[in-house]
């Protein structure tokens, strides 16, 4: 069974005239172990796939699983964490305790994860720093952190190199490909094509379709 | 401060406190922007690129030391100057661009609303919205639009009546190839028509466009290179010059010979041994 499984969703927002219809039956999966890239122009629908994978909303038509569960009802970060387009950071929280978080709620002890990906991600010298207090792109490092701390079945990152520079969107790479050798399945929705290159497969949207 | 200037800055200063200590984003900037150019700010993650387009757009006030912008010390300016300002003669995209749009206005009612404010034409705002690819979202709320399609609107927004001072954060960080040209073509021609404009960006297909390049690290300007020919470049208190990377490539020994001619001061390689 695959880990997560869109099937036959289409999906759209608004209703009347303003009503805009984003993805037409569209099926993707992605394996345990996997590392999916999710390409495709602005405006393609690549935020509402990871909505959809992610439990945000629920699909108008069609299905979206995880080991068989509806995501929507999911709710648990060793199931399936997130990366939003926004980040979702909590601003009253230090870096740490953000990364940590999940953990925390699912009582277990972060310290080696946290270590590890605080190495890994360069966040080491900001740890203790509020949120507000930390640039976009450190957000954006703190919140890949935090997607990854669990080791969780499924992750979805929205766009998780928009705000780095080179160094870091390297470093941002490797964390995503070890999360995958460690066993979850990622979807990453990306215009970088240097996650391109290391995706096992590239889907390519356009207009709510996927590319053949 | 010239005439001509529509921002000058002096030893900017730029400090944030709070409960776990003072970050240091901007360690003494100094930087005229004229109008017709467009000035690219790159450096990696937390080199103070987003408190220093905040400043320069107005929209927050120095620590310490000069900045003035389009005639007003923002330092010491009023809140309601400060405001006046933005409103009628800066275009800003923030990096959430987000924070540029009003949530419940149709694209196209955002550009009248914006032209009206800056006293321009509602003549080509159709035009505005095709120049950054959006022409079939005129009429979409923004809770339709795409991030990557909100961050195009929030430039098409700077843009309206081509304001004297143009700050976008980022402008094309979530835009695909095709898109984050559009959105640089548009930046060019406001430039073209008058404005100054600054942006930052990581993105090389962006810098490399630059009329000026400054790059930023630890919060201090460690190298400026203009129309990719002269090289500019700070020499530290104790008497250390940073050079820009593709400067540095000319010396792979790492050794480098200083002549002085007459006021000039010239480096080059050592002789290889033989």
């Amino acid at each position: 069974m695959s880990a997560l499984e869109i099937s036959g969703v289409s999906h759209g927002y608004g209703a009347g005239a303003g009503r805009v219809e984003v993805l037409h039956d569209l099926s993707l999966r992605v394996e345990p172990g996997e590392l999916v890239a999710l390409a495709g122009p602005s405006g393609s629908g690549k935020t509402t796939v990871c909505h959809l994978a992610a439990g945000f909303e629920s699909p108008e038509h069609g299905s979206v699983t995880i080991d068989g569960r509806p995501t929507a009802g999911v709710a648990d970060w060793a199931v399936v964490a997130v990366v939003p387009q926004q980040h979702g950071l909590l601003v009253g929280l230090s870096v740490e305790d953000n990364v940590c978080l999940p953990a925390y709620r699912a009582g277990v002890d972060p310290a080696e994860a946290f270590a590890r990906l605080a190495e890994a991600l360069d966040l080491t010298s900001f740890t203790r720093r509020g949120i507000a207090e930390t640039s976009l792109g450190e957000q954006q490092r703190t919140a890949v952190a935090r997607a990854l701390v669990l080791g969780s079945r499924v992750a979805v990152l929205d766009e998780p190199t928009g705000h780095q520079d080179d160094d870091h969107v390297a470093q941002v790479v490797t964390a995503l490909e070890d999360a995958a050798r460690g066993g979850t399945a990622m979807l990453v929705s990306t215009h970088d094509e240097r996650v391109w290159e290391v995706a096992d497969r590239v889907i390519r949207l356009d207009e709510g379709r996927i590319l053949a | 401060m010239p005439v001509d200037d529509i921002v000058s800055c002096e030893d900017l200063v730029k400090v944030f406190r709070s409960v776990t200590g003072e970050t240091h984003a901007l360690r003494g900037i100094g930087l005229e922007l004229e109008p017709g150019a467009l000035t690219v700010v790159a450096g990696p993650s937390g080199s103070g690129k987003s408190s220093l387009l905040t400043l320069l757009g107005a929209r927050d006030r120095p620590s310490a030391g000069r900045l003035t912008v389009l005639g007003s010390d923002v330092a010491v300016a009023s809140t309601r100057e400060l405001r006046r300002l933005r409103r009628k003669r800066i275009g800003f995209v923030p990096q959430r661009s987000s924070g540029a749009i009003f949530p419940h206005l149709r694209a196209c009612d955002q550009l009248g609303q914006v032209a009206s404010w800056r006293g321009a034409s509602h003549d080509h705002l159709d035009e505005a919205l095709a120049a950054v690819g959006l022409s079939d979202r005129a009429d979409h709320r923004p809770s339709a639009l795409s991030g990557g399609e909100q961050q195009r609107l929030a430039v098409a927004i700077a843009l309206v009546g081509t304001p004297s001072l143009i700050v976008a954060d980022e402008p094309t960080a979530e835009l695909d190839h095709a898109n984050a040209d559009r959105v640089m073509e548009a930046l060019l021609a406001a430039a073209a028509a008058g404005s100054a404009v600054v942006i930052s960006s990581h993105d090389d297909r962006v810098t490399h466009r630059a009329d000026r390049l400054l790059r930023l690290r630890h919060g201090v300007v460690s190298s400026e290179t203009a129309g990719r020919r002269a090289t500019a470049a700070v020499i530290d208190s104790t008497g250390r010059l940073q050079l820009p990377p593709d400067v540095l490539d000319l010396f792979p020994s790492r050794r480098v010979v200083v002549e002085t001619v007459g006021d000039e001061v010239r480096l080059r390689r050592p002789e290889e041994p033989t």
